[in-house]
């Protein structure tokens, strides 16, 4: 059924009044806010002392944590070595689904290697992994949870990518599209951990053949800089700005870091994602980021990269990133995404007719192996009608 | 002389097929070049490249408008990404138990069949077979480049025909063309022309 547009047309005025209402009072809260950043911009000192203080009190306190460098600062883009090594893993599944003729999943990797500056054709890896029956098919909860899958494929990417980097010579870059930890659900909790020992293992190895790790958020959501702030704001340190002691509206980093990243290459201070609650099992690990401006003097565009704490110790280490991924930007042309993130995305993608082959050969399989084989549910059947405009 | 595979079958049908290749095999195959598509070991098709069309996709859109191209990113759409070239053929004839028929092949090759260039032993002995019966199959199909095509294979087939010592061969299919264009006055003289620049060209002059 199409959408009734009658319906969405009638609440178009209110809906514009209210974006416009949020627009203005954002605008407010940003300027109490760079007021803030002005101030406290180079006391990073006693900034992290209002962290670990707030920390007491609140064991679920998230913010970021100054390093050694300014607030506001702005640091420029370096010249890009005549030769760097560059990885992009990516990752897509067949998520199983209880409507298909037999539940299954599958995982499929794909990575991108580049030596920039030699002229050489880049090297493609792709991976495919079908998930074991009973892994899929669990004795509890049935099908295995999509969120599950999701966590296996995010591991997967990172231990492949350790495994496909490991004959990379430094300098070099190893890069996965998205934050470089984990996600993890809120039910996800005794096998959590070994997932998380695994990703570790991964990420030192990385470490130990000195490839730089990193993260690339696109169009950043993350508002952990403003909690820092509003945490300076309520703090004893404020005893000059009036500040609300509740947030008043939703507003991002990027908000506030496209005031100071004006340049093409720019990047900010180095932050550490400050976790209280967080054993430091893993200190060369602890997360890190830094906004960067990939985009022209004409069209900013903000991206986030996360770093571990090993890369984030060496500023050479940080100036190479942020020349190597505004180079593999600018290959995008108007587009600001790293080539190599986005050629692994199209290695790694499974579309329609490549799923319905896959089934077809495991249907096949067990029909050949005398196991028997569920009927695909009406319900998927109708999705088959519509997806063959027979509908 | 060893066989190179220049791509594979997407589609055909009764009067020619279209095949692929990667952007990186894109030498072997030219315009106006013989192939063949050997079938299951019961004959053999051969045919015409008259068309080769280079697919564009959204990646490529996008590269183009980038002030910085990239030698590796040009390599790597080149070489690893699935954007195929398409290489229209005219069928001409088929070999079957070592004879050339100027016919219509009996069934179009299939998908993934491969496709091979044809050595000069092949052209000499295909063009040669008969009476350049071949050669209505390509002057009769005015959606192609007719007389283009013509005068790249004729280019091709003079050559081959000449070095196995068959000089006078030209002479024969330009009389054939003119035969078969008679009642077509404005194709005809275009056809000429095209022979025509072949006979200027001093390369072919000296292979001839």
């Amino acid at each position: 059924m199409p959408i009734n547009l009658i319906d969405i047309r009638k609440k178009l005025p209110a809906f514009s009044e209210q974006g416009k209402l949020f627009n203005r009072r954002a605008n407010d809260y940003l300027v109490v806010l760079q007021d803030l950043l002005v101030k406290f911009s180079g006391r990073f000192n006693e900034i992290q002392k209002v962290v670990k203080q707030a920390s007491y009190t609140n064991s679920r306190l998230r913010c970021a944590l100054p390093v050694d460098e300014s607030l506001n600062q702005a640091i420029s883009v370096g010249y890009m070595p005549e030769k760097v090594n560059l990885i992009a893993t990516d990752g897509s599944q067949i998520n199983p689904s209880r409507h298909t003729r037999i539940p299954f999943c599958v995982i499929n990797i794909g990575a991108v290697e580049m030596v920039r500056g030699s002229g050489e054709t880049p090297k493609v890896h792709q991976e495919s992994l079908l998930m074991d029956y009973d892994q899929t098919t669990l004795p509890e909860t049935g099908i295995i949870s999509e969120g599950r899958v999701a966590l296996t494929r995010d591991l997967m990417e990172r231990e492949k990518l350790s495994v496909y980097a490991r004959d990379l010579r430094p300098p070099a870059i190893a890069m996965i599209d998205g934050p470089l930890e984990l996600y993890r659900e809120p039910q996800q909790t005794a096998e959590f951990g070994k997932i998380e020992e695994r990703f570790f293992l991964a990420m030192e190895k990385l470490r130990q053949r000195d490839i730089i790790t990193i993260g690339y958020v696109d169009k950043p959501g993350g508002d952990l800089f403003v909690s820092l702030l509003e945490l300076i704001g309520r703090s004893e340190l404020n005893d000059v700005l009036a500040f609300p002691t509740k947030r008043p509206v939703r507003v991002l980093d990027v908000d506030l870091f496209q005031q100071i990243l004006i340049e093409p290459g720019d990047r900010s201070a180095i932050f550490e994602v400050y976790s209280g609650q967080k054993a430091d099992d893993h200190p060369d690990q602890k997360l890190h980021f830094f906004y960067l401006n990939v985009g022209t003097t004409e069209r900013q565009h903000l991206a986030r990269v996360e770093v571990p704490a090993w890369v984030a110790a060496d500023k050479s280490k940080l100036a190479l990133i942020q020349a190597a991924l505004l180079d593999q930007t600018r290959i995008m042309g108007s587009r600001f995404y790293p080539y190599l993130l986005h050629r692994a995305h199209e290695v790694a993608l499974v579309n329609m007719d490549e799923h319905r082959h896959v089934e077809d050969m495991i249907v096949n399989e067990f029909i050949r192996a005398g196991v028997p084989v569920g009927e695909m549910s009406q319900k998927e059947r109708a999705k088959d009608l519509l997806r063959n405009g027979r509908a | 002389m060893s066989e190179i595979e220049i791509g594979r079958l997407l589609r055909s049908d009764t009067t020619g097929f279209v095949f692929g290749c990667r952007l990186d095999q894109i030498d072997a195959p030219g315009f106006g070049v013989m192939v063949k598509v050997p079938i299951e070991d019961i004959y053999q098709i051969y045919g015409l490249i008259y068309d080769i069309h280079i697919e564009d996709d959204g990646l490529v859109r996008q590269l183009i408008t980038s002030d910085v191209m990239a030698d590796e990113a040009m390599l790597d759409t080149r070489g690893n990404r699935t954007v195929p070239v398409e290489i229209g053929v005219l069928a001409l004839g088929y070999e079957q138990d070592g004879r050339i028929w100027h016919l219509l092949p009996p069934r179009p090759p299939l998908s993934l069949d491969t496709i091979y260039l044809c050595t000069d032993e092949e052209v000499v002995r295909f063009t040669g077979a008969g009476r350049f019966g071949y050669l209505r199959q390509i002057v009769r199909d005015r959606d192609k480049p007719v007389d283009e095509l013509l005068a790249a294979h004729l280019r091709q087939a003079r050559a081959a025909q000449a070095a196995a010592g068959n000089a006078d061969w030209f002479d024969g299919a330009v009389r054939e063309l003119i035969a078969l264009q008679r009642d077509d006055y404005r194709s005809l003289m275009t056809v000429l022309a095209a022979v025509d620049e072949l006979n200027l060209s001093p390369e072919i002059g000296r292979a001839a």
